[in-house]
């Protein structure tokens, strides 16, 4: 009778066994789920110029380098998050480099034996060929290559099969840093012109990445599955599946119903939401991204700088990030925020709401009241619209009336990049490459068309220059120290937090990296 | 016979007490008759509880729709805030009481000037057969060629957003409706024979329209008014819904659906549930009140309420 129940026992136990791997077996061979909010516009890395296209990418490809990793910090237990270390370059595609004393001439060796899907060799000459393709782009390419040093690269050549040599006029360090990014990821030219070219290669890929792109509808769905042909680690998950879905609230729900292992783009409150919501964790990451009110510096009265501290203390920045952010920021006041190398507490330490201050500082500056001003936020920016309408409100108790604008995408570009700004802008900005100099040149330069307030401070533009060829840090951050200084003195815009990244993750997930562009790292997330 | 219509003008001026008696008679048998007509009833209460909300709304719960307070944000139904607080900290019956008062405004504006347009249209299309008419008739096909809403986005976009642009694109969009039933009507009581034997007696052109022609078009005017007073709150709602109606921070009913959508699925109902009952309440009583309008007054189809 007793072996009779062992028996049973042994059995049933045994069937239990047996359901439990073999469902366990089911979610793996399933594909890893990614929704996303945000679908990319092109997946040409060559014109891929919005951030989070340049991610979408990135396991299609392959740079020449990459960036060391180092862990998340309060990353939730179970799950090993990393983050790039931008201070860190590793060989990727390049087996080794050597950049020559003066910084003029950067040499790399090519891994051998490498080759795209199509059967090319991934060689110094492809290589070449697909890093001049980017160069005479006339897009983000080029932006990103030359490292907006314009006409600074003279050449990009393969001397032999595993050197490619690039030879700039002047040293730039921040060229390093270009070509870890997707923009230099190593095209496959000659399919690409098999193809039909540029067109072709913005809804397909030709690289010799962690994954290829087994299908795409451009907007709705992507699939990708891993290259066995990748010289590198397999990546964890053989399929994953990216679905786009732009409404916040199908997201949430997805990501409430188990739907999806990794949702990325949702809205903050809807984060929140999720705090308690058992099966799912959240992961933070501090970014250099943050949330702006751009002045339209050129344009009284808005080019006194005084009236535009005032305006600066005029904004209750805790209370923003406490019923706008949900808590995902950090506040900070300066160039730079928290998450850069090159910030300094005591340089970007928060600026008060203190009305009061502001009053004063409205009477010092002489500018007769009322003043009427626009402000734009773009359409469907929720967080946008809502800082907009508080800042309307406080504005509005000094005597400047803030009429709010909410335009389409094309509009907001529009509005964004004319030549002279006349309104006040809401935006979310920050830069590909996490280093001053990168963001500053796009920032803080009169002639810059991404200057989005219009700033023009010729001290401050000659330290730029004087600070772009250093390759010391130590160096390096005496300038950008004098800098935040003179920013500082002239409040050409209002950074109202720091933006800190979610990403929503099944207990599933045990693996998930952020890269600052992106963070669609595929081949580094796995169950 | 309309109670209390003609046998009131029929009592000698002189006699003022019998007179002031019969119309409160008039009047209880009217309210009996409404009171009776569950329908007409119930559209009635509704339509006067909008307008009692826009009228007396703002003495009774006197806060700032606009004034925004960061430390009471997304607050649930309270004493406080009966209706709770929005994202910025704003009191959702307030701004409640100032959407009711903009969707009550520009209905009446629409309906008001959409009638005097189209049914002045109507009018001249119908009392003057040929050119005048077809030129007419052209005109109001070609605007009833755009969908409805797309007119009113239309306009809205090329005159520049906000709510005196929506209100014009709704106007718009609503004369091919009021220029062609006014002509239809005005068409078939022109054949009437009452108004034929007013053209033989003499009477001028003018006469026969004002005293012949337009008096046996109020009921359809009515009806239609009641229909585009419903269609141009959800109208105004859809255009603040898109972003085309009232811009920030005015509270219209669609913009405050359209902030609270974010919050539907995170448990903060309330910001888009109240504007939406609001919403759906005044579209109803229009609707419910056009329809029971013109039960009443078709003389082919008349439903009385059972007694």
């Amino acid at each position: 009778m007793i072996d009779r129940n062992r028996q049973q026992w042994c059995g049933l136990a045994l069937a239990l066994g047996l359901a439990v791997s073999g469902g366990l077996a089911q979610a793996q061979e399933r594909p890893l789920v990614v929704n996303s909010a945000v679908p990319p516009a092109t997946l040409d890395p060559a014109f891929v110029c919005d951030i989070a296209d340049n991610g979408f990418i990135s396991s299609l490809y392959v740079t020449l380098l990459r960036y060391g990793d180092k862990p998340i910090a309060g990353a939730p237990d179970g799950i090993a998050a990393t983050r790039e270390d931008t201070t860190r370059f590793m060989g990727y595609l390049a087996e080794s480099w050597d950049v020559s004393d003066d910084g003029t001439t950067l040499t790399f060796t090519i891994r051998d034996g490498v080759r795209f899907p199509s059967g090319r060799p991934v060689d110094a000459h492809a290589v070449a060929a697909s890093l001049n393709r980017a160069l005479g782009s006339g897009a983000c390419g080029t932006y990103y290559i030359e490292a907006a040093q314009f006409g600074n690269t003279q050449s990009i050549e393969a001397t032999d099969a595993s050197t490619v040599v690039i030879t700039l006029a002047r040293s730039e360090p921040l060229v390093l840093h270009a070509l870890t990014q997707p923009n230099s990821g190593i095209v496959d030219v000659a399919l690409v012109e098999e193809m039909g070219g540029n067109e072709w290669l913005a809804s397909n890929a030709a690289g010799s990445g962690p994954y290829t792109l087994a299908a795409y509808e451009p907007g709705v769905r992507a699939r990708f599955a891993a290259n066995p042909d990748f010289f590198g680690d397999q990546p964890a998950e053989a399929e994953v599946i990216v679905n786009f879905i732009a409404d916040d609230a199908t997201l949430l729900l997805q990501a409430r119903n188990g739907r999806a292992d990794v949702t990325l783009g949702l809205k903050k409150a809807s984060v929140a939401s999720l705090a308690d919501q058992a099966g799912l964790r959240t992961i933070e990451v501090d970014t250099a991204r943050w949330q702006l009110i751009g002045l339209p510096n050129e344009v009284a009265p808005f080019d006194n700088p005084k009236f535009r501290a005032a305006l600066s203390h005029a904004v209750p920045y805790e209370q923003i990030l406490r019923s706008v952010a949900h808590g995902f920021g950090t506040i900070y006041f300066g160039p730079f925020p928290p998450a850069f190398p090159a910030y300094k507490p005591e340089l970007g330490a928060p600026r008060a709401f203190d009305m009061e201050r502001a009053k004063a500082l409205v009477a010092e500056s002489g500018v007769d009241l009322p003043v009427q001003v626009g402000m734009i936020v773009r359409e469907g920016e929720n967080d946008q619209e809502q800082i907009a309408t508080i800042v309307q409100s406080t504005w509005g108790e000094l005597g400047v009336n803030v009429d709010i604008r909410k335009l389409p995408a094309s509009g907001y570009q529009q509005g964004i990049y004319t030549d002279t700004k006349t309104t006040t802008l809401i935006r979310f900005d920050g830069p590909s490459v996490t280093d001053p100099a990168w963001l500053l040149d796009y920032d803080l330069r009169c002639a810059s068309m991404f200057n989005t307030s219009d700033y023009c401070n010729a001290e401050a533009e000659a330290l730029l220059d004087e600070a772009h060829p250093l390759r010391d840090e130590g160096e390096r951050q005496v300038f950008w120290d004098r800098i935040a200084e003179i920013w500082l003195a002239d409040t050409p815009r209002i950074p109202v937090y720091a933006d800190t990244y979610t990403a929503i993750v099944s207990d599933a997930v045990t693996r998930w990296h952020y890269a600052q562009d992106g963070p669609f790292d595929l081949h580094r997330w796995g169950r | 016979m309309r109670p209390g219509g003609r046998r009131a003008a029929e009592l000698p001026a002189a006699d003022a007490a019998p007179r002031r008696g019969q119309r409160l008679r008039a009047a209880w048998r009217g309210g009996l008759f409404v009171g009776r007509d569950v329908s007409l009833a119930t559209s009635s209460a509704l339509f006067i509880l909008l307008v009692l909300t826009a009228a007396f709304g703002p003495a009774v719960w006197p806060a700032d729709p606009l004034l925004i307070d960061l430390d009471a944000v997304l607050q649930p139904p309270s004493l406080a805030h009966p209706m709770g607080t929005d994202g910025n900290g704003r009191d959702v019956l307030a701004r409640f009481i100032d959407g009711s008062r903009i969707s009550l405004v520009v209905g009446v504006a629409v309906v008001v000037s959409g009638l005097t347009v189209g049914g002045t249209i109507g009018l001249v299309a119908g009392v003057s057969p040929g050119l005048a008419d077809g030129l007419l008739m052209r005109v109001i096909d070609a605007l009833a060629a755009f969908p409805p809403l797309i007119l009113a986005m239309a306009v809205t976009v090329g005159l520049g957003v906000g709510l005196d642009t929506a209100a014009l694109g709704i106007m718009l969009s609503s004369v091919p409706y009021h220029a062609r039933l006014i002509r239809a009507d005005v068409i078939r009581v022109r054949a009437l024979t009452s108004v034929e034997a007013a053209v033989a007696l003499g009477a001028g052109r003018l006469r026969v329209i004002a005293r012949h022609i337009l008096p046996h078009t109020t009921s359809t005017m009515l009806i239609q008014s009641a229909a585009v007073f419903g269609y141009a709150v959800l109208t105004l709602a859809a255009l603040g819904f898109v972003g085309l109606g009232a811009q920030i921070p005015e509270p219209e009913w669609g913009a405050m659906i359209t902030d609270g959508m974010r919050y539907a699925l995170t448990g903060q109902w309330w910001i888009t549930v109240f504007p939406g009952v609001g919403l759906l309440v005044a579209v109803v009583a229009a609707n419910l009140l056009a329809d029971r309008v013109r039960d009443l007054l078709d003389p082919r189809g008349r439903r009385l309420p059972v007694t």
